[in-house]
């Protein structure tokens, strides 16, 4: 699905990824640990072409695949509700409003009304994450998307990931290395 | 409490405006140098009452609206071009430059000589609302967070899409201050225009009638005609602003 061939980015002379040579199983739980500011984000961002490598490239062996993305921040527009929110990427329709609600639901986000501004922090993390979840995708990648959780949410999402990305490549960029290895297929670690 | 006082406030500054007036009026002693705030209150009320008045208001208004409805999508467009091509910028700007430089009165003379007499006061009111839109929507443009154009690139969504959801909300609000600010500067010049090129059915031929006919107390009255309707179009325009204007802006990312 996805390979990463002697892939480099330097920010201000400084390699942040240095030659990277990755393969990744075809479908999966993929969890990337490492320390802040090693390049985990710089590494997603790669993966989803939102940065050009400075050598080496991203090849998927498909092409033009979909990719989904929850972001290490929320992301969200701040004029719209959380269903709202996870119905952009469904095309924005009435019609798919009770498919991005449910998706909600299940995150164990009921308040589907409120803006933004008027939810917590990891309400606006688990948004970001059904957000990502709603679009059918080749490839999904998140970027710590537990990171304000409770630990009862990082199972309860933990469960939901893995049942919507059953059949899809995802690789999550994970700060706790123990629940890394708890929940991932496969830990990669980055210096 | 709070609002009562603002109107007391206002109403007291206005009085004493208009007083200093009246006294300015007795000293000169002549109404027909300088008419009272009486005569000319009282002459725009007669006018009022004429049919004709409600008519060359409206010619005047229309013109002018014409102006700036027109320039709305030609500054978005501007603004959008030079907002995403170095080369589009480059070329376009001194033209803006030169709109925002050059004095009215320049561009009316060339005006009549270039246009039909009819379009001139439209031509001037596009030529003073433009460069202030097209400047802040630009800016508009350049406040759109980048974490969320980058959040649609992933998820691939449609330009009308991207259009509606992301760049209209953080543009809005300039794009409204800009239209509130530029009616009154719009108003000014198209009627100026009027003067100049000597329009049929409008308030700048009325002024210029005014002035050769020697009547100064239809010159105030017209000028105040002008005041009124330039503090109601504003009024007006505030009040859809804060309508249109949603408590939420996307000024952060999250
Ligand atoms: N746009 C940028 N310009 C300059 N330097 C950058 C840029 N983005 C990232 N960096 C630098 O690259 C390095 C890696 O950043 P990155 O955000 O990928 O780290 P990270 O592993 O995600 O860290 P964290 O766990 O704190 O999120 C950091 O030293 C950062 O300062
Ligand atoms: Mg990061």
């Amino acid at each position: 699905m996805l390979r990463l061939i002697n892939l480099s980015k330097e920010y201000d002379d400084k390699n942040v990824i240095d030659n990277l040579t990755l393969e990744f199983p075809q479908v999966g739980f993929v969890a990337i640990c490492g320390p802040s500011g090693c390049g985990k984000t710089t590494l997603l961002n790669l993966i989803a072409q939102l940065t050009k490598p400075d050598g080496g490239r991203v090849a998927f062996d498909i092409p033009n695949p979909k990719i989904s993305m929850s972001f290490q921040e929320p992301r969200l527009l701040a004029t719209r509700t959380a269903a709202e929110n996870v119905n952009l990427v469904l095309g924005d329709k009435k019609a798919t409003l009770p498919q991005a609600e449910e998706l909600l639901y299940e995150l164990g986000i009921t308040d589907t009304l409120l803006y933004p501004d008027e939810l917590s922090g990891g309400m606006k993390a688990r948004i970001s994450i059904a957000r990502a979840l709603a679009l059918k995708a080749d490839l999904y990648l998140f970027d710590e998307p537990f990171a304000n959780l409770d630990k009862e949410n990082v199972l309860l999402c933990t469960e939901v990931i893995k049942k919507c990305t059953s059949n899809a490549l995802t690789v999550a960029v994970i700060h706790d290395t123990s629940l890394a290895e708890r929940i991932a297929d496969k830990v990669i670690f980055l210096k | 409490m709070k609002a009562l006082k603002k109107l007391t406030l206002a109403l007291a500054s206005a009085t004493f405006w208009l007083l200093l007036w009246f006294g300015a009026s007795m000293a000169v002693g002549n109404p027909l140098i300088l008419p009272s705030p009486i005569a000319t209150f009282a002459r725009l009320a007669e006018l009022s009452l004429e049919s004709e008045f409600w008519k060359t208001v409206g010619s005047s208004l229309l013109r002018v609206v014409v102006g700036i409805a027109i320039a709305i999508p030609f500054s978005a467009l501007f603004a959008w071009l030079c907002s995403s091509s170095k080369i589009a910028d480059a070329l376009l700007s001194p033209a803006v430059t030169l709109m925002k430089s050059v004095p009215v009165v320049s561009f009316i003379l060339i005006a009549i000589f270039l246009f039909d007499r009819s379009i001139i006061p439209s031509a001037i009111a596009f030529m003073m609302v433009f460069p202030v839109l097209y400047e802040n929507i630009r800016e508009g443009i350049i406040s759109v967070p980048r974490e969320l154009l980058e959040m649609a690139r992933v998820f691939r969504l449609s330009f009308p899409l991207k259009l509606k959801r992301i760049y209209a909300p953080a543009i809005a609000p300039y794009f409204f201050a800009a239209v509130t600010a530029s009616v009154g500067l719009a108003l000014k010049a198209g009627i100026a225009a009027e003067v100049i090129a000597y329009i049929p059915t409008s308030i700048g031929k009325k002024l210029s009638d005014a002035k050769s006919y020697m009547e100064p107390a239809d010159l105030l009255a017209w000028t105040a005609a002008i005041l009124i309707i330039g503090l109601l179009l504003e009024y007006l325009l505030r009040i859809t602003l804060k309508r249109t204007q949603r408590r939420r802006t996307n000024v952060k990312a999250d």
